[in-house]
């Protein structure tokens, strides 16, 4: 064995430069592929993040039959008993509670539909998200009544500066209608554009006046603890089955999958592109070591011509083709492994995409900052898929070498 | 028991129809220890012998008896099989493997047979030593010189002692006075290990040193000579 591994290193030494090429060839796909896994985490990170924080959080709360009434936003008449059961429990790292209400803002003789979300000034200053968006005023403090931040597209569409009031007439098939005229202290710019246009927060306690109760409420929103990612499913899935236990048949645990199908829908749709990629990838990968194995069969045929004379059987002929295979795949996958990772824990970090990307990114409603993540199964997939590519690669060589006729191969003088 | 034989041998060799006929109806009979050459001018027929005696080759008609084997119906993997335990080669350009030192490509049909490393040291650098190569089993092929290579070559042939070693004009490629080194060397190893040695050659230098002429002419055996 030890002379097999001798002959398939020397070999490959014998032209270095196509070795090396190949070799480039090999961990290319792998290193590619790693980073591809990095970009589908970072990527998945934050569609999961976007939904989540800004919207979803890992789980709600809200009222039973919720779901057959979702369009008027049922209310939860007496928030408080959800409250008891999410404060001190153990996997809850954070929690608030909301009020929507669909409205009508008016300014002057302009008017729009809008969603009315009455937030908690703390928790909401929690998630740090808030000041990224104010484009200009501020965020309503903790004892500010009758104050509001809109989206700077619904503030310009409607006329209104900071500074000024906007009528909010809401109407309710629970709670009846009801009106508020808060000053407007902030302009924000959601990263969506959409929610830009519809969205005025006001504080949770004016939003609870509207609908005259202050213990209302349409969810209450819930963080978990150590929750990164859409991969920590089993998590949230496992929390969201006590809650829904311990709060009874009154209310419905919803997790963020449940409340936003279209984000699960988007990673469904990833994961193939990111295939057809790696399998683009790894097809180059593969003709290139087929290409360096069956010159390599060439120029050695009558040396393979000598083997086969004196007494070698044609399985070992194709072992040993096979063995370079694997001497070159081997060390170009772990070598592939060692920049792919190296890579993407770097990228783990945190960076910005280059350029316009990062405009781009915040357009579309992303956050920038990209934070590369991959498993341990996915690294091993990448090694693993080159080196049986390249081991499949070698067997059409392998083949070649191995039907060879020993007097016809040592007469071959490559013409 | 014979270490060769053949009955009627007959090969013809067939080329876009055209048919040529290299050995016609040969049989020879090879005891153990002999020194035999296969003699006659290019064309006679004696590399195609000795190729089907090695089994390299499929004969038309006739039979080939390798030792108590009959080698005609045997499949590839079996004259492979056949060529690893009984037979060494000696080619006319030497055909060592570029990539393995002198002591390596002695021990590589060793190392087909399976035998353990240090059984395969051991006689590797024993037959090398015979052969006068020991200083030199470290070097690869390219920093050996022609009948340095030669002498490898049968070093390989004869490391795993096999019954018969077949020479394809081993002599060839080197000048006289190497020529004459490696015949004295082979006549060494054929007296000390009773290795039969079988030559296809018109070197004069052979012919002068073995036991047994065959002389071969248009694919027939013209002449036996036994010294």
């Amino acid at each position: 064995m030890r002379l097999t591994l001798t002959l398939a290193w020397r070999n490959l030494m014998r032209n270095r430069r196509r070795s090396i090429l190949t070799l480039v060839a090999v961990l290319f796909p792998v290193m590619l592929l790693d980073i591809m896994w990095g970009m589908s985490g970072a990527v998945q990170r934050n569609l999961f993040d976007n939904t989540t924080l800004l919207q979803t959080g890992h789980l709600q709360v809200h009222v039973a039959g919720y779901q057959e009434l979702k369009s008027t936003l049922p209310i939860i008449q007496d928030v408080r008993p959800v409250l008891d059961a999410v404060e001190n429990h153990p996997d809850i790292e954070w929690f608030t509670v909301r009020l929507e209400l669909p409205a009508l803002a008016a300014h002057e003789n302009r008017s729009r539909g809008v969603l009315v979300q009455g937030v908690e000034a703390n928790k909401a200053q929690d998630l740090n998200l808030i000041d990224e968006w104010i484009d200009e005023g501020r965020m309503f403090a903790v004892g500010d009544t009758k104050t509001a931040v809109a989206g700077t597209a619904l503030l310009d569409h409607l006329g209104v500066s900071t500074g000024e009031s906007l009528i909010l007439l809401t109407s309710h098939p629970q709670t009846g209608t009801g009106v508020l005229v808060p000053e407007v202290i902030g302009k924000i710019s959601p990263p969506s554009r959409e929610l830009s246009r519809f969205i005025v927060q006001v504080p949770l306690a004016d939003a609870q006046a509207l609908v005259k109760n202050k213990n209302a409420a349409t969810n209450v929103v819930i963080l978990l603890k150590g929750v990164t990612g859409p991969w920590d499913k089993a998590i949230i899935d496992g929390v969201a089955t006590r809650l829904q236990n311990l709060l009874g048949d009154e209310y419905i645990v919803e997790t963020w999958e449940d409340i936003s199908p279209e984000t699960v829908g988007l990673f469904d749709l990833l994961t193939p592109l990111y295939m057809i990629f790696a399998l683009i990838f790894f097809f180059l990968g593969g003709l290139v070591v087929l290409n360096t194995l069956y010159l390599s069969v060439l120029e050695r045929t009558r040396e393979l011509g000598v083997v086969l004379a004196l007494g070698s059987s044609r399985n070992r002929v194709l072992g040993w083709i096979e063995v370079e295979s694997v001497v070159l795949a081997g060390v170009g996958a772990l070598v592939g492994s060692a920049l792919g990772i190296g890579l993407v824990w770097w990228g783990s970090f945190g960076f910005n995409l280059p350029g316009n990307f990062e405009e781009i990114t915040k357009a579309i409603g992303f956050n920038p900052t990209l934070h590369l993540r991959m498993t341990g199964v996915e690294a091993f997939t990448s090694a693993a898929m080159m080196f049986v590519i390249a081991l499949l690669a070698a067997a059409y060589p392998g083949w070649k070498a191995s039907r060879l006729e020993p007097i016809e191969a040592m007469r071959f003088t490559g013409n | 028991m014979s270490v060769v034989q053949t009955k009627d041998l007959t090969k013809i060799y067939s080329s876009n129809g055209i048919e040529t006929p290299a050995l016609k109806e040969v049989s020879l009979d090879v005891q153990p220890g002999e020194f035999t050459a296969l003699a006659g001018p290019s064309g006679s027929g004696k590399s195609t012998l000795l190729h089907l005696i090695g089994g390299l080759l499929l004969p038309t008609s006739g039979e080939i008896w390798i030792e108590d084997q009959k080698i005609n119906d045997l499949n590839p993997d079996k004259l492979a099989e056949l060529r690893l335990n009984r037979v060494g080669f000696v080619f006319q350009a030497y055909n060592l493997i570029p990539v393995l030192t002198a002591r390596e490509n002695t021990e590589f049909v060793m190392e087909l047979q399976g035998l353990p490393e240090n059984e395969r040291k051991k006689q590797a650098m024993d037959v090398l030593n015979t052969l006068e190569m020991n200083d030199y089993a470290d070097r690869m092929p390219n920093k050996l010189s022609g009948g340095q290579q030669q002498r490898v070559a049968v070093a390989r042939a004869v490391a795993a002692q096999p019954a018969l070693v077949l020479a394809d004009e081993p002599t060839a490629n080197l000048d006289s006075k190497n020529s004459e080194i490696l015949m004295g060397l082979m006549r060494k190893l054929n007296q000390d290990r009773g290795t039969t040695f079988l030559f296809a050659t018109h070197d004069p230098q052979i012919l002068e040193r073995v036991d047994r002429v065959v002389e071969l002419h248009d694919g027939e055996i013209s002449s036996d000579i036994k010294k």
